[in-house]
């Protein structure tokens, strides 16, 4: 699906990594690890095309494609209850709006989908946000630091997500400390090693 | 698809408008504010203030909407919306149309609602009462659309405020002039349909290209 080729990233003048190279090939489940600065996020960033690739490259098998992507920010407005936002999202994703509330439903957020979000606690807010999983139909998955909050219930929904992403020929790349079970082993790219 | 994403987004910033109006009051509130105090420093019987009318009107106008665009972006930079708008396959310039088109319907429709009865208070009649409001409709949608350009490009900036003023304030002064012309040329008796023309021009311009720019903007503030 997707192939880095020596790729390098520069914060201020200073190499945050470089010489990188790794192949994503469809039903991958693939965790970036790393310590704090490494550069996981910048990373994730340029496949998403966030940012430039300044040095290296990324070779897509059929060309950039969008992505689903859930940074660090959840794009999630506290002024908009949760399935206001769920439902924004859906749309400017090309999703079907109408799937929102049985997404929520699925996220244990039922009861909350008339609640504003800046109401809600910071794990209800990342799920929200993860919501989108239950019903994206983007190949690659782009998430940055998503076990960030949730609670056990949530980790297991999240993880039966990415299970079914790689079943149906698709693919995540994220950014976490935590070897989830989703994960098999060799699917790992390491920053700063 | 695109019809739905743009749809969306613009609902979306209605409803947001409606739910901080707190704060979206604010320039309306600024425009009544100092309106009322030039009767006061002028004198309410004066003949000079019947014939700076037009000028009163627009000029505060004006500064009514340059307090608008300050926060545009920035709530969305912080929660990541901006990120969501540049990966969700959608061109960003279309969701920064209906960004910009809901900004100034936000912003400019209630004070362009609001100038004619201004403009009757401050003894406008006939023909120049109708040509504010209608010079209104055509300029203030520039003034909000350049003035979003300016927060796009100052977003993330510490201090931004001073800035933005500077990058906007010589976009605004041709509204200014064809706005304020137009008005005074109608309550003179002379017709003001040219500079009415130029403002729609003008308003098709910033139409076309701001959006342009903001996306550009927008880019530049995630490297």
């Amino acid at each position: 699906m997707l192939e880095a080729r020596q790729l390098g990233c520069r914060r201020g003048g200073r190499v945050v990594f470089e010489g990188l190279s790794f192949a994503l090939a469809a039903g991958q489940v693939v965790q970036v690890r790393g310590a704090n600065g490494s550069g996981k996020t910048s990373l994730l960033r340029m496949l998403a095309g966030l940012a430039p690739v300044e040095m290296g490259s990324l070779h897509w098998a059929d060309g950039p494609q969008p992505v689903l992507w859930v940074g660090h920010r959840t794009a999630v407005s506290g002024d908009l209850t949760a399935a206001e936002n769920l439902a924004h999202l859906a749309a400017l994703e090309g999703d079907n709006a109408q799937a929102a509330r049985p997404a929520l439903a699925a996220v244990g957020l039922e009861r909350f989908a008339e609640v504003r979000a800046a109401r809600l606690s910071e794990g209800q807010v990342r799920r929200v946000a993860l919501a989108r999983l239950a019903f994206s139909r983007r190949r690659l998955w782009l998430l940055d630091e998503p076990y960030t909050s949730l609670d056990e219930a949530s980790v297991r929904w999240f993880e039966a997500q990415l299970e079914r992403q790689a079943e149906r020929g698709g693919a995540v790349v994220m950014a976490t400390h935590r070897p989830g079970p989703a994960v098999p082993p060799g699917a790992v790219v390491s920053l700063g090693a | 698809m695109m019809g739905r994403a743009f749809a969306s987004l613009l609902r979306r910033e209605a409803l947001l408008a409606w739910r901080r109006r707190g704060q979206q009051v604010q320039p309306l509130l600024f425009y009544v504010l100092v309106m009322l105090l030039f009767p006061l420093g002028i004198g309410p019987e004066s003949a000079q203030l019947a014939a700076l009318a037009p000028s009163l009107l627009w000029i505060t106008a004006l500064l009514a909407a340059l307090l608008a665009p300050g926060a545009l972006f920035a709530t969305d930079l912080d929660e990541g919306g901006i990120e969501v708008w540049m990966t969700c396959g959608m061109p960003l310039s279309w969701l920064a149309l209906a960004k910009l088109l809901a900004h100034a319907l936000v912003v400019a429709l209630p004070l362009v609602l609001l100038s004619p009865l201004l403009g009757a208070w401050f003894g406008l009649r006939g023909e120049a009462l109708w040509m504010l409001p209608a010079t209104m409709a055509l300029g203030l949608p520039v003034l909000c659309w350049v003035g979003a350009l300016g927060a796009a490009l100052t977003l993330g900036l510490p201090r931004g405020g001073m800035l933005l003023a500077l990058i906007v304030l010589p976009f605004y002064m041709p509204v200014l002039l064809f706005g304020s012309g137009a008005v005074h040329a109608a309550l003179a008796g002379r017709p003001a349909g040219g500079a009415l023309m130029l403002l729609g021009a003008l308003a098709c311009l910033a139409l076309s290209l701001v959006p342009l720019a903001v996306a550009g903007a927008l880019r530049a503030s995630q490297e």
